[in-house]
Formats: C-alpha cells, structure tokens, sequence
C-alpha cells in the first residue's frame, strides 16, 4: 500500500476568476479505493479531470505511477475516467464500445474478441455486446462505461459521480459491485462523489474537499470520528458544534466551559486553558436517560422529536443558548416537554482543530 | 382540434410550388414544339426520344456532374472546420459568427456572382496578384473560374447542417476517445465524423442538388465556353432557338435523378437516427 499512484503537489486551477482548485496536495497509493468527497463546486471533479488530463493546471505539478504527468496529454496515460455521463459511443454496440481502447491499440483481431469478452463478463455483460447503448438502461449503460474503461487495464481509474444517474437501489446494487471489481483487478480507483454515505462505505480513504482545497485525508472512520475542521464535521454526517472556552488542563484531559454548562474533553491536540475551542459531538452518540440518574452529563428539556421508523430525532434544549440534536433507535416512549438526561462516551466529544473552516 | 388540420398548410405548399408547376412541366414535355419554337399542346414521346438520341448533353451532363462533385468534396473539406469551430464557441460567439455565415444571403445571388466576376477577370486583383508570383491562371471561362463561384455560392448550405449535427455533439464522447487512447486524428474518424453523418449527407445533398442544375454561375463565370446541363435546359428556353419541349423533357430526367439521390441520401439520414 506504500506505492504512490497518484501524487498532486501544490496544484492550482483557475476558471476565469475563480480558484477552482487551490495549492492540492495529494497522494493515492496503488491499489486502493481513494475518494474524492466534497460539495458541488468544491473541485473534485476538476481535479479528476486535471489527472485524466482535460485541464491544465495553472500551477503544481502531476505525477502518475512515479512519473511526471503535468503535460502529458490524455491519450497518452495510463489512466482511464469513467464519464458522469458515461459517454457512451451511441453509433457503436455494446462490443465496439468495449473494443475502442483496444483497436486504438491495434491489438490483433482475436486478442481483442477474447479481451472484450472477458470485461463483458466481468460487469455480468455477456449477451448484450450486439446492443446499442440507447437500447440499455440507466446501470447498464453504466457497466457498459466500466467495462470500456477497464478493458485495457488502465493503472488507475477514475470515476466522476458514476451513480449520480442512478436510482438508490440501483445505486447500492452498484456500489456493492464497484468494490467487488476493485477488490478483483487490485487497481487504483479514484472515485469522485457529493454522496457521504456513499463515501464513507466504499473507501479505503477519502479526501474531503471544500472551495478548492483538502481540509482532511483519512480512514473513513478518521474522518468521521475525528473531523478536523468545522466543515468537515458538518459536512459528513451531522454534527453538534459547541463553542466554548478552555477551563483547565490535566494532561490529555481539558474541563470546557460551554456557556453555563461544563464538559470535560479528551484531547489529542494541545489545549491551553482560555482558549477558544470548538467541539463537535454526534447526534446518534448522545444517549438519552432519565433525568435523576447520576450518571447523566447534562439535562435537557425536549423540545421537539421527529420519528421516522428507524431512529427518532430530538431536539434537547439543554441551557438557554445550546440546543443539540439527539438521534436514537431505542423506543424509549418520551414526549415533547419531557426532562431527559444525556450521556456520551468521553471520546465522542471531540475538539476541532481551528486552523481551516 | 384535429391533427389532420395542420396537413393542410404543407398540402397546399406542395401543390402551389410542386405539383401545379410539375404538372406544367410535364405538360410541356409532351407538347410539340411549333416552327416559330414555342409549343403546339398535344401528346408525344418525341421529346424524351430526342433525349436517348443524340448524345449532344452528354459532355455538359458530365461537366455538371464533375462540377458537383468537386463543388461538394470543396464545401464539405472547407465547410466542417468552420462549422466544427462554430459550434465549439461560447454561445454569444456562436450566434454571431452563424449570423456571418448567413449574411451574403442578404444579397441578390447574381450580385454575388458578378462581384466574383471582378474579382476573377484577367485584369482584377486576384490574377494580377497571381501574375506577381509568377502563376498565370485564367479563371473566367474556364471550370476553375466555375469552381470558385459555386463553392462560395453553396458554402452555407454544407456549414449550417454541418453546424446543425456537431452542435448536437455531446464533447464528452471527443475526451472518452481521447481517454481510451485515440489520437486528434482517430477521434475525429471514429467519433465525431460518424456522428456528424447526417449534417454531411443533409450538407452534401443541399449543395450537389442545385449545383447540379446551376446555370447563373458558368454562364457569369463559364462565360458559355463551361457548358453545363443547367445552362442548356436555360438556353431551351430562353436561348435564341427556343425549344420548351425538349428542354421541359431534359428538366425532367434531371429531377428523376435528382429524386433518385435523394432517396438514397433519405435513407442514410434514417439510419443514423440515433445521432439525435
């Protein structure tokens, strides 16, 4: 896992006035399942599309398996995109689609029957290479894509919101087989989505980008448990921002003063007592109880709930300038204007670094 | 409301400017001529006889063909850059350089021709700039001179259906080929000519049609020593020995095979339906 794939040093784009992608700094080892996390507009796709090459950078520099790639034009890398679109070739069937990148190649005539054959296969295909792709559905159309791009076993491939088009079943159906394929052939995919969840499930690690620029790379689980920026925290799954100031320190252990209230926090980033911090706490982390157990961290009143089947939501108003977000599965039978008490696990209340937004 | 309804502007269309002149024609090409050269009505095959006869239409025949081939291969080689690049364009840029291409067809055709008349005579800027360089080429009376003239004439007709197909290109299809490791040159053949076909059959049968009948250019240009087969039908009936029969019968064997391309051309524009 070492083997740098991609590596991106410092490169920046602009469209007119707008940076679209500001100083990224990027490394994606061989053979994993690297994605591209961030809201529309963020970048991700014009960074995908400065490694296919079809943008130049303004600056920085591109490097493919080790080797310089800034202006090396598309054709000519080893990589392959899998189009939003798909950009299937509607005056071509299904086989011909498969066997572009092939006869480009001039591979002989039967090598290139027996390859197509193969990556019809592999996307479960096989009987429909006579087709159109007009004559396909929506995940059709799609295996076809893959199947184009993988048929000549590109180093690494690129995915823009491949299953942007798709329904949500479809869409897991999909999912389940993207990683099934990158399990099997042990290439890099680079997969660029607006879909957290999405995310989250499939990676191997992620980047999550915002107006241009990296604020975090990590594990799934790093990011999500360990957000580093407000963004960040916010933008995967959801998030309870406390503002607060520093009390006191013992060791990795800090006493936060959240308004009225107080909270102690394990800190794996120096704090100093009176500074200004951030905490970030998952709504589906805080545990509801009654309110005379001892154990409770704060009381709150209900405010609010909406149950949807599978988890209830409660608005907790716990001192009259903090409110949080509650999610719990249990069917615990409290109402509205009810007194609770809530617990959490010490390291789900986490401190955000505050150097980016 | 009725759907049959709305037949009836293009039924009545068809009629006023199709069948009701046709018909005329036909009329015509059975009639007798009269001594004096115009026509005597009655019924005779005698003027599409004259037709298999003698083969003294053929040579123009053949010009007019060469002349619409070339004039079309020209158009077309010329033509799908322009209207590649004018579809590329930002949308603003694009409708002004589409509102150029129309522009000389707000001036009289025969104007046109003549402005190219001065430019291409022995003694115009182009043959002495030519002469400077040490090229001596006449261009009035000879099929260049023709050749000229019809592509500038036709040259909007093959841009704007080209224009019309490429518009329509999705560019992702151009990056997917360039992706999969197609040079410029490999896209351009597998992806975006092939899916451009129908703006070059609809292009290429906008300009060979009418070429193929063109009298004003060679007779401007041609000077009567380019004979095509437009400029004889022209001559039939209006030259100095009239003979509407015979030349209503030669209109009508060139609308035959016109049809007949046509047809052929229909089809291949029905195939490629999926472009759309």
């Amino acid at each position: 896992m070492d083997e740098v794939s991609i590596e991106l040093r410092e490169i920046s784009k602009r469209f007119g006035q707008t940076l679209v992608v500001d100083r990224l700094t990027l490394q994606i080892y061989k053979g994993e399942f690297f994605s591209l996390l961030g809201p529309s507009g963020c970048g991700k796709t014009t960074t995908l599309r400065i490694i296919a090459g079809f943008e130049r950078p303004d600056s920085g520099e591109l490097f493919i398996n080790g080797s310089r790639a800034t202006h090396i034009p598309p054709q000519e890398r080893d990589v392959n995109l899998v189009f939003q679109s798909y950009a299937l070739f509607p005056h071509l069937t299904v086989e011909q689609n498969v066997a572009f990148g092939l006869e480009i190649q001039k591979l002989p005539r039967a090598q290139i029957r027996e390859r197509v054959g193969k990556a019809l296969e592999l996307v479960r295909l096989s009987g429909l290479g006579a087709r159109f792709p007009h004559q396909l559905s929506g995940g059709q159309q799609q295996r076809v894509a893959l199947a184009r791009a993988l048929v000549t076993e590109p180093s690494v491939l690129l995915l823009d919101e491949p299953l942007g088009a798709l329904d949500l079943k479809l869409r897991q159906e999909m999912q389940l087989e993207l990683k099934r394929l990158q399990r099997e052939l042990k290439i890099t995919f680079l997969y660029v989505t607006h879909d957290q969840e999405e995310a989250l499930q499939m990676s191997d690690r992620l980047a999550v980008m915002h107006q241009g620029r990296v604020l975090q790379v990590g594990t799934p689980p790093e990011i999500y448990e360990r957000p580093a920026t407000r963004f960040v925290a916010d933008f995967i799954g959801e998030s309870n921002l406390l503002e607060g100031h520093v009390v006191r320190t013992v060791g990795q252990r800090a006493l936060v003063q959240i308004g009225s209230l107080q909270a102690n926090v394990l800190s794996d980033i120096p704090l100093q007592p009176h500074q200004r911090v951030t905490l970030a706490l998952r709504p589906e982390r805080i545990h509801l109880c009654p309110p005379t157990e001892s154990n409770g961290i704060w009381t709150g009143l209900v405010e609010a709930l909406f149950y949807s089947g599978k988890e209830t939501r409660y608005r907790v108003r716990v001192s009259p300038e903090v409110t949080l977000t509650v999610i719990s599965s249990a069917v615990n039978g409290i109402s509205v204007g009810e007194r609770v008490g809530l617990t959490w696990d010490l390291q789900s209340l986490r401190p955000i670094p505050e150097r980016l937004p | 409301m009725n759907g049959r309804l709305l037949w009836w502007p293009g039924l009545l269309w068809l009629l006023l400017f199709f069948a009701i002149p046709v018909t005329i024609i036909a009329l015509i090409s059975l009639a007798h001529r009269a001594p004096d050269g115009v026509i005597r009505w009655g019924f005779t095959l005698e003027n599409y006889l004259r037709l298999v006869e003698p083969l003294y239409w053929a040579g123009p025949f053949v010009n007019s063909l060469l002349l619409a081939v070339l004039t079309t291969g020209l158009c077309l080689v010329l033509g799908y850059p322009v209207a590649y690049s004018l579809a590329r364009q930002p949308r603003a840029v694009k409708n002004l350089l589409l509102f150029l291409v129309i522009l000389p067809f707000f001036t009289n055709f025969l104007v046109r021709i003549y402005a190219w008349f001065i430019v291409l005579r022995p003694e115009g800027w182009l043959s002495e700039a030519l002469r400077a360089l040490g090229v001596d080429l006449v261009f009035l009376g000879s099929p260049v001179g023709v050749l000229i003239g019809l592509v500038y004439g036709y040259l909007p007709f093959m841009i704007l259906p080209l224009y019309a197909s490429l518009e329509r290109l999705d560019f992702s299809l151009v990056e997917a080929a360039h992706d999969l490791g197609a040079t410029r040159w490999q896209s351009f053949w597998r992806v975006i000519f092939p899916l451009s076909r129908s703006g070059v059959i609809a292009g290429s049968v906008l300009v060979f049609i009418p070429v193929l009948g063109e009298f004003i250019t060679p007779k401007l240009l041609g000077g009567g020593k380019v004979p095509m087969f437009g400029v004889l039908i022209e001559e039939k009936f209006l030259g100095r020995v009239p003979d509407w029969p015979l030349g209503a019968a030669m209109a009508l064997a060139l609308m035959g095979l016109v049809s007949l391309v046509l047809i052929r051309s229909f089809r291949y524009i029905k195939e490629s339906r999926w472009v759309g």
